[in-house]
């Protein structure tokens, strides 16, 4: 069949397959190894210790060759952005679209100045966030728990313009890391990206830290490029500046305005200040949205009544903000959305609420041109049930990117099996009730090996799975016999571990894991009302064990967070040394050294078989 | 209105013109040779090959035309294939390259990812197998390409 097909309908084919599956087709003869190998190496992705040990000594010029074909460049760090600087690559005409620094990561230490520098960046990121006192307190939270090096020092800051003027006709560039000197940064940033679109900056996820104040922020706006559809960034709203900070500030803006002329953002259709929507203030937005006439969505936290309200599939602004914006601008604008969060209804009609929170779940999905699609659903302590589960399988494929769904007792197994087989861009899922019950896990083991999973993009899954017999255990922790709720003469441990292998082989596939738990831990939005005691546990859970199929695992390389809380799991040495040997990027371990029922462990020996290996652990 | 079409091995197909305008090439040779009845010669296509393209518009002559959805994730989906053009792409793949001369993308489109189905999940060997296709990379070179492969899949 091969032979008869030209290049272009390969390509075509080509569209459908995964980043792994281009690469199968790449090994399989020259002609399909030509068209595959340009897309396998149009976006680079440098994540893992070993891509960015082989870069650090120098071994990637068997790959150079290839180099010519990333427009899409993603890396931890600028260490690794270097090779898009270096000689040997002089040949290669740069033709970059999408540049994005994330935040380094953690346990990968190249030199012992990048360990100095992570203990700098921590001192940076408790200085800073002390700033925004008692209010601020998630970013506090994320600042303790999910601290990663943050700082870029000049060098590594010349670097990266250095990237952006060789390549001018970038269109996106999101960088996560802060510059030692963010307002100068900007100043030299504004000029040299002509065509950009979409730009976010100081971004880490999770983490909304201001860093420019914002009269820079202001005069940033001003003059960067007209080209614009998107802007994220912090800025600092009710600082009080030190007198040394004003005059430099002063003097930044007036260099920058005469740098370049005001310029109009008729393009501009999103914008997120990460800051200053939580006080919501006319006033204080106006400067950054003149002239914006295109704007159609501002960032919306969940907070801000007077200034946003909840308008059939969306928040917008109230009238008063919206009519309050226009006259701070002298601009007329359009429906102004906020970022489409699910917000709970005020009134409590709770008999037909499922129904209503249904059809505006699908409905929605069908406005126009199918463009619209629930990219965050929210619907924790709602009455969501059946209904509104049904809606979100049935619609989930169209982008939903983020599920969380704590204490609504009706969403069942069946139903969430469905959501994680259907949802092919879910990136977080969270599904928990509101106090434990061992006896009703969110997920049951029968219904995961009913169809296969397709949210193979996801990077936090929290989600208790249960219904697995667990004929090791046969005393529960207040001594009652087990064989009530398993039946002892059928469910034989190969049996058990038969079905475990089935549950790891479907988390297995789900290599972009960054987080992952399985026990009553939560995370994000839940993280606040935790309950802080619970007296059972989980028996109906995975074992953990490499002898049930831990092993299947092995490919979860991003995996920073394994979370076992109240899980009656056998996590022992054999288990911790394999995690070691291969989650290389794993920090914190929640829930291990609760009780657990492999008899012969004491918590003396779970303490040292922890011990030395730099994980945080619980 | 009906418009004659002619395979390559010269068999004439009458078609409703309606059916055979969802063939782009064709629309536009009908429009350039304006009201003529005389048939379309189609040297690219055989007879067998015509009779399932034809058997395709005709199934879905009703269909609105498509209009390309813009987005931003490269990577399409290849599971939203509708049963019935499931069960008609079980031929091969002439039809591909008939729907690529005829222009008849929601067919080319279909086709592809039929053949995007089948080469997903399989190894490099599995896809020789299914398509009949020779490795003709010296043991060297597919090491190397292995080798590059995983480095840029290793994140």
């Amino acid at each position: 069949m091969d032979t008869n097909l030209p290049p272009e309908i390969r390509l075509l084919i080509l569209q459908y397959l995964s980043q792994h599956e281009l690469t199968q087709v790449a090994l399989v003869n020259k002609a399909w190894s030509e068209s595959a190998i340009p897309i396998i190496w149009k976006s680079l992705w440098i994540m893992s210790e070993n891509q960015a040990i082989t870069l650090h000594l120098g071994n990637y010029k068997q790959h150079y060759r290839h180099f010519q074909h990333i427009e899409s460049f993603h890396s931890r760090g600028m260490a690794n952005a270097k090779m898009l600087l270096n000689k040997t690559t002089t040949h290669w005409t740069p033709r970059l679209r999408c540049l994005d620094i994330m935040v380094k990561n953690n346990n990968c230490y190249l030199s012992d100045d990048d360990r100095e520098r992570e203990v700098e960046d921590r001192r940076y990121a408790s200085d800073s966030s002390d700033e925004y006192g008692s209010d601020y307190d998630w970013g506090e939270h994320y600042a303790r728990e999910y601290d990663r090096p943050l700082v870029m020092n000049r060098e590594e800051q010349e670097d990266l313009l250095e990237i952006l003027r060789r390549n001018p006709q970038l269109k996106s560039f999101k960088f996560a890391m802060v510059p030692e000197d963010p307002q100068a940064f900007l100043i030299q940033l504004a000029p040299i990206l002509p065509r950009l679109k979409h730009l976010e900056l100081f971004h880490v996820p999770d983490r909304h830290r201001p860093v420019v104040n914002t009269a820079v922020a202001d005069a940033f706006l001003r003059i960067c490029p007209s080209t614009l559809e998107s802007i994220t960034f912090g800025v600092k709203f009710d600082t009080t500046a030190t007198t040394e900070e004003a005059t430099r500030t002063k003097v930044l803006i007036q260099t920058l305005i005469e740098s370049a002329e005001d310029k109009h953002h008729p393009a501009l259709r999103l914008l997120r200040l990460i800051d200053p929507m939580n006080k919501g203030k006319a006033e204080a937005l106006a400067p950054f949205i003149k002239g914006c006439s295109n704007l159609r969505m501002i960032d919306a936290p969940a907070g801000g009544r007077n200034e946003w309200e909840s308008h059939n599939d969306w928040i917008v602004a109230t009238p008063a903000f919206h009519s309050a914006l226009e006259e701070a601008t002298g601009c007329r604008f359009g429906t102004l959305r906020g970022i489409p969060w699910y917000k709970r209804d005020i009134d409590d009609d709770e008999s037909d609420k499922d129904q209503s929170v249904a059809t505006r779940i699908s409905t929605f999905s069908k406005v126009g041109n199918s463009k619209g699609y629930w990219h965050t659903l929210n619907l924790s302590f709602t009455k969501a049930s059946t209904l509104t589960a049904k809606a979100i399988a049935d619609t989930c494929h169209e982008g939903l990117n983020s599920l969380v769904v704590v204490k609504c007792e009706e969403f069942t197994s069946q139903e969430i099996q469905a959501i994680l087989a259907n949802a092919t861009h879910l990136r977080h899922i969270e599904c928990n009730r509101w106090f434990c019950d061992p006896g009703q896990p969110m997920l049951m083991a029968q219904d995961v090996l009913r169809s296969t999973w397709s949210c193979t993009w996801l990077v936090r899954f929290n989600l208790h799975i249960g219904g697995i017999p667990r004929p090791d255990i046969i005393f529960d922790e207040k001594g009652r016999s087990s064989a009530e709720v398993f039946d002892l003469d059928n469910c034989t441990i190969e049996k058990s571990h038969a079905m475990q292998r089935k549950i790891y082989r479907q988390l297995g596939r789900l290599t972009l894991l960054e987080e992952l738990h399985l026990g009553y831990v939560s995370i994000g939005y839940a993280h606040k009302h935790q309950p802080r005691r619970v007296d059972k546990v989980q028996r109906n859970c995975l074992e953990m064990t490499l002898e049930s199929g831990l092993g299947l695992l092995s490919e979860l390389k991003n995996l920073r967070e394994l979370g076992v809380a109240y899980m009656a799991h056998r996590i022992g040495k054999e288990e911790v040394d394999w995690m070691q040997a291969n989650w290389p990027n794993l920090h914190t371990i929640q829930g291990v050294l609760y009780p657990t029922f492999a008899e012969e462990d004491s918590v003396s020996d779970q303490l040292d078989m922890m011990k030395g290996r730099g994980w945080t652990y619980a | 209105m009906t418009v004659i079409l002619v395979s390559s091995d010269n068999q004439d197909f009458k078609v409703d013109k309606e059916v055979a305008e969802r063939s782009i090439l064709i629309k536009n040779m009908l429009e350039d040779v304006g009201e003529s009845d005389s048939p379309i010669p189609l040297p690219n296509v055989t007879a067998a090959v015509l009779t399932k393209v034809i058997e395709y518009c005709e199934h879905h002559r009703n269909d609105p035309v498509q209009v390309p959805e813009e987005t931003d994730d490269p990577r399409k989906r290849s599971n939203d294939i509708e049963e019935w053009d499931m069960k008609f792409m079980q031929v091969d793949h002439e039809i591909i390259l008939a729907a690529n001369y005829l222009d008849i993308k929601p067919l080319l489109d279909v086709g592809c990812k039929t053949v995007a189905n089948i080469i997903k999940g399989k190894t490099p060997e599995e896809i020789r197998k299914a398509f009949n296709i020779v490795n003709d990379f010296t043991p060297e070179e597919e090491a190397q390409i292995k080798k590059e492969n995983e480095w840029a899949e290793d994140r």
